[in-house]
């Protein structure tokens, strides 16, 4: 092939390759631009909140996010306000509901993580009679829809007294069918049974077994699943709403929903009440990101 | 982590002071009247058994818990202020599924039934029962912009039909902003919801339910009154505009003048003098103008009363200090004043109070006009399916609405052949919720089709 | 017969498995049982009942009420897997790009609105979905001239559902497709960059069949979730359904019939509709997802 000609090739192959690198830098910022564009709208509601929980009413419809005016970046911030802040706390009983709602989460959360592992310890690693019966009846458990139960459940807890008490909340909640499956997905594998037998060689009882070597092996599916059910009984609304009857056992879902209905000129404390609701989770969530991710996709990708 | 703030919690919880729980309680479900209430209680200096807590509990959350009261005994306090959404789902049951005393013999005897307005005992009346001691009368009167009206050069003295009323002011709809859309309209009037169309067809004498507590969504007074008010929001001449009743963003658009009148029973007068501010001294009060020449010129919204759950022991004590504090004058002066709500105890009515002018309404003396209305109040239905009947209606009017603005619908007769269609078909849903009832009886008619 | 060797005492599975059993048989195969004899009556409350039979069930198929949240329903669950599922599968295929940096901080600002319960989405949307005033058409008008009288809540409650429940739950669902990802071999995408297939092409031959389980899941969970919905419709509409019901729900109406008119009878025929229809669901997008792979 005569020179000339394979310099132009050359030629070209570099230019398609400068034009490559061009076309890649250009898809990358278009990349970014888009994942920008899509967080600054999925941040907008939360700063929009944050912003009116410290607006006055008469601030709150005009302006978007702070009142304009001459203070630094353009921002009134004398007329700011902390008074929907501490009205919440003063003449509404918010500190009582973040109690309360602390209470029903981390309890039920423990519990029903403490069971969950337990069954699954037992589904998993015993060969008992009835055990396919069991691991039967926890997946169609997993398919009920909890609607379905609502009626019958409220009936029931109706007949035993339990209307109006935590233990109606929490009780239902301590067998979890889901997080039996889970664990019993994850110790399956996990778990070597020639562990299990050691142990019992040396004198552990079965209860110390499950705490001293299987717990920590399946630890960050403890951390993840409490994690998750601490996260739903937080924003849990129908069962406490239908349940529990005295305002002083309320949790912040359902205590958030009757504030909005006293309050419903007074955008400023409902945001106010809103962002207090919120914040207790994304500061969990923040410092512990990455159970709460794994423990989300852990039951897609074994499942 | 989580183990901590577990126990931490349950820590606080056990540890948390126990409630007051001295004496009795009571409920209700108004912002403004507990205050008041304490502040009245409080006087009286009661103590021990005597002494009663008044506890606000959300209008939602009070219906909920009397429900669930009722149905499953939980607790409930000793006298309950509900409103008429909240007690009319209570009788949807067998009459002993009620849970409130009978008052009937009571009020009977003590000459209460003569001293308090008749119609205001109406929507606590079921199946010949009365169930509750009336906190109001709730008169409604039409609230307008003076100032826009006198300036336009409109003497509303003349205008006592809604004819006369809108060939006067129908000049005033006006597009500022020139995109087609009227920015200012005269009258306010929902397109969404059931009680403000259920107030005008009270006014008119239509009526939800018949006395014998039959639905008669579908009466041809209905229809005529329905398809005059899709007149007045459809078409070229269209009058009125839609906006929130009771939201922040509707009491902005009401100040910018996006209306020029709204109806306004006595506590939503007063509601205005709150979030209006602005228009002060540029709003007055006249009587509704009526349906036809003569006829009624004012009409209801909302009521209130208080009611005593069976259970309870100590009736008796919860009655002497329900009458102790629903008819003093004492409250029916401070209900005026801080809530806006005009007595039923007829014999307060010529207190001074209420010839006082009020600043926010020009110097008008508010409280003579409601007054003035009082006895003229439509009676209203207490079927435990009026919120459905409400409902139904709004629907219906919504169909309605953008039936006649889609078709072009002006002339009476296509309006009316609209309003009985949709009024049919609302009338055939409360049916089929009513027939099925196996506890009462009451149904109705089934349009034929 | 043959004995086994137990090396543990034989209670002790039996032991470890009594809470959920307990649980199980008391709070959920008991209310099981007794909501079909529920369904078969007609309650006020839990003390007053007659026996109705059938009648539930009959009234439910002729009820329109039942209909409209039916297909509100199915609207909003088909606008979940057709505007949502595809959004958040978008933004993990480019989170997901080699080259892109600051991954864990696009994660968690996406994915935090999940986070949020829907009770108190609702109360912000609400908020933020009012005519003249909200956010969303104040800020639409800014930019665009949007009518700022857009009706959201008085009359397009679905689309304004559909657009809370994306804020809500597109990062939700990037998590799960961003770890499918992972299950796409990097040398096939290698060798069909190599072969000369184009971006769709290899998102059609590689990846999807390697994302293809968890896909499948992520509809289903979806789906599920769809047609539970509650919360936000509830919250969003001021504790109603809405104007002419466009809001009302499958669950929303078992709630109101079970609690605010006291019929737990019709509230559990309402119930076992839902189930019915889960499990009918369920079914079919099993038996799609299967016939797929083969």
């Amino acid at each position: 092939m005569p020179k000339p000609s394979q310099d132009r090739d050359t030629y070209e192959q570099l230019r398609t390759e400068k034009h490559w690198a061009d076309m890649r830098r250009l898809g990358m910022i278009l990349v970014y631009a888009i994942l920008i564009f899509y967080s600054i709208l999925t941040l907008i509601p939360f700063l929009w909140l944050a912003a009116g929980s410290i607006k006055t009413n008469a601030d709150y419809f005009n302006y978007i996010f702070l009142p304009r005016g001459d203070g630094l970046f353009g921002v009134a911030w004398d007329r700011l306000t902390l008074k929907n802040f501490i009205s919440l706390f003063t003449t509404l009983d918010f500190g009582n509901y973040i109690m309360n709602s602390i209470f029903l989460a981390s309890v039920t959360s423990l519990l029903g993580t403490f069971f969950a592992a337990l069954g699954g310890f037992a589904l998993s690693k015993y060969s008992f009679p009835g055990r396919g019966v069991i691991t039967a009846l926890v997946l169609s458990a997993i398919i009920i829809p909890a609607p379905l139960l609502i009626a019958p459940v409220y009936e029931l807890l109706y007949r035993i007294g339990l209307l109006n008490t935590y233990a109606g909340l929490i009780l239902p909640a301590m067998g979890p069918a889901f997080g039996i499956f889970l664990f019993r997905q994850a110790m399956l594998n996990s778990v070597p049974v020639a562990m299990l037998d050691a142990a019992r060689i040396d004198g552990c009882g079965e209860f110390r077994i499950f705490f001293v070597v299987v717990l920590p092996i399946v630890r960050p599916m403890v951390g993840a699943f409490m994690l998750i059910t601490f996260l739903m009984t937080w924003n849990n609304f129908i069962g406490p709403q239908v349940i529990l009857q005295s305002p002083e056992k309320f949790p912040l879902a359902v205590a958030i929903a009757q504030l909005r209905g006293i309050y419903t000129t007074e955008y400023g404390m409902i945001s106010a009440g809103t962002l207090v609701s919120i914040a207790p989770i994304m500061v969990i969530f923040l410092l512990l990101q990455k159970e709460f991710i794994s423990g989300l996709t852990s039951g897609a990708v074994k499942g | 982590m989580i183990c901590i703030l577990a126990v931490l919690s349950s820590l606080y919880l056990l540890l948390r002071p126990e409630r007051e729980t001295e004496g009795r309680e009571m409920w209700t479900f108004v912002q403004t009247r507990a205050p008041m209430y304490r502040d009245i209680v409080e006087e009286w200096g009661l103590t021990g058994e005597d002494r009663m807590r008044i506890e606000l509990v959300e209008h939602g959350a009070l219906g909920r818990r009397i429900l669930s009261g009722f149905m499953a005994g939980t607790p409930l306090a000793d006298i309950l202020e509900v409103e008429r959404s909240i007690a009319a789902p209570t009788w949807r049951g067998p009459i002993e599924a009620v849970g409130f005393v009978d008052l009937k013999d009571r009020l009977r005897e003590e000459g209460l039934l003569e001293k308090i307005n008749r119609p205001s005992f109406s929507p606590w009346t079921n199946r010949g029962h009365i169930f509750g001691l009336p906190a109001d009368v709730h008169p409604v009167l039409l609230c307008y912009r003076a100032d826009v009206f006198e300036a336009a050069g409109i003497d509303v003295s003349q205008l006592d039909t809604w004819e006369k009323f809108f060939e006067a002011t129908r000049g005033l709809v006006q597009d500022f902003s020139g995109d087609g859309q009227p920015d200012q309209y005269v009258l306010e009037l929902q397109e969404t919801l059931g009680e403000p169309i259920t107030v005008l067809l009270l006014q008119a004498g239509g009526k939800l339910f018949n006395e014998r507590e039959e639905a008669v969504l579908n009466s041809e007074r209905n229809i005529e009154i329905l398809a005059r008010l899709a007149d007045w929001a459809s078409g070229e001449d269209r009058v009125t505009g839609d906006l929130d009743l009771f939201s922040g963003a509707g009491h902005r658009l009401r100040s910018e003048g996006f209306v020029l009148a709204w109806m306004v029973p006595d506590w939503r007068a007063y509601h205005m003098s709150l979030y209006l501010g602005g228009l002060e001294g540029k709003l007055k009060l006249m009587p509704l103008p009526a349906w036809e020449e003569g006829g009624r010129r004012t009409s209801c919204w909302g009521g209130t009363m208080l009611g005593f759950p069976k259970e309870k022991e100590n009736f008796e004590k919860n009655w002497e200090f329900a009458k102790r504090l629903y008819l003093s004058r004492e409250l029916a002066v401070r209900s005026w004043k801080e809530t806006g709500v005009l007595t039923p105890v007829k014999e307060f009515w010529d207190d001074p109070v209420f010839s006082e002018p009020n600043s926010f309404y020009s110097g008008q003396a508010t409280g003579r006009l409601f007054i003035g209305q009082a006895e003229n109040v439509p009676i209203r239905s207490s079927s435990p399916y009026r919120n459905l009947a409400i409902q139904e209606l709004g629907n219906a009017y919504n169909s309605l609405v953008r039936e006649a603005r889609r078709d072009g619908l002006e002339d009476r007769e296509s309006l009316e052949a609209a309003a009985r269609k949709v009024l049919n078909e609302a009338q055939t849903n409360i049916l089929r919720q009513m027939e099925r009832n196996q506890f009462i009886e009451a149904t109705g008619t089934l349009p034929e089709s | 017969m043959k004995r086994r060797f137990y090396p543990y005492p034989r209670a002790t599975p039996y032991l470890f498995l009594m809470p959920f059993l307990v649980v199980f048989l008391v709070f959920l195969i008991y209310p099981l049982i007794h909501s079909v004899v529920l369904a078969f009556e007609q309650t006020f409350g839990p003390e007053f009942k007659t026996f109705v039979f059938l009648d539930n069930f009959i009234h439910l198929f002729k009820d329109p009420l039942f209909y409209i949240a039916l297909k509100n329903t199915a609207i909003y669950a088909t606008a979940s897997i057709t505007l949502q599922l595809p959004l958040s599968l978008g933004l993990a295929l480019l989170m997901n790009r080699p080259d892109v940096r600051g991954r864990a901080f696009f994660r968690l600002i996406f994915f935090s609105p999940s986070l949020v319960g829907a009770v108190f989405v609702g109360v912000m949307f609400a908020i933020i979905f009012q005519k003249r005033t909200g956010l969303l058409n104040v800020i639409l008008h800014e930019l665009i001239g949007f009518n700022l009288d857009f009706p959201w809540l008085q009359v397009y409650v679905m689309p304004a559902l559909i657009l809370a429940a994306l804020w809500m739950w597109t990062g939700f669902n990037m998590i799960y497709f961003l770890a499918a990802l992972q299950n796409v071999d990097r040398d096939l995408m290698d060798a069909a960059r190599i072969d000369g297939a184009g971006p769709i092409g290899r998102f059609r031959y590689v990846i999807l069949p390697a994302i293809r389980p968890i896909a499948g899941f992520v509809v289903l969970l979806s789906l599920i979730g769809s047609f539970q919905l509650f919360e936000l419709p509830y919250l969003l509409l001021n504790s109603s359904a809405g104007p002419d019901n466009k809001g009302l729900t499958i669950v929303m109406y078992l709630y109101q019939t079970g609690f605010q008119t006291g019929d737990l009878g019709y509230a559990s025929a309402i119930g076992w509709a839902l189930a019915i229809i889960l499990v009918v669901l369920a079914t079919i997008q099993r038996r799609l997802s299967r016939s797929e792979e083969i």
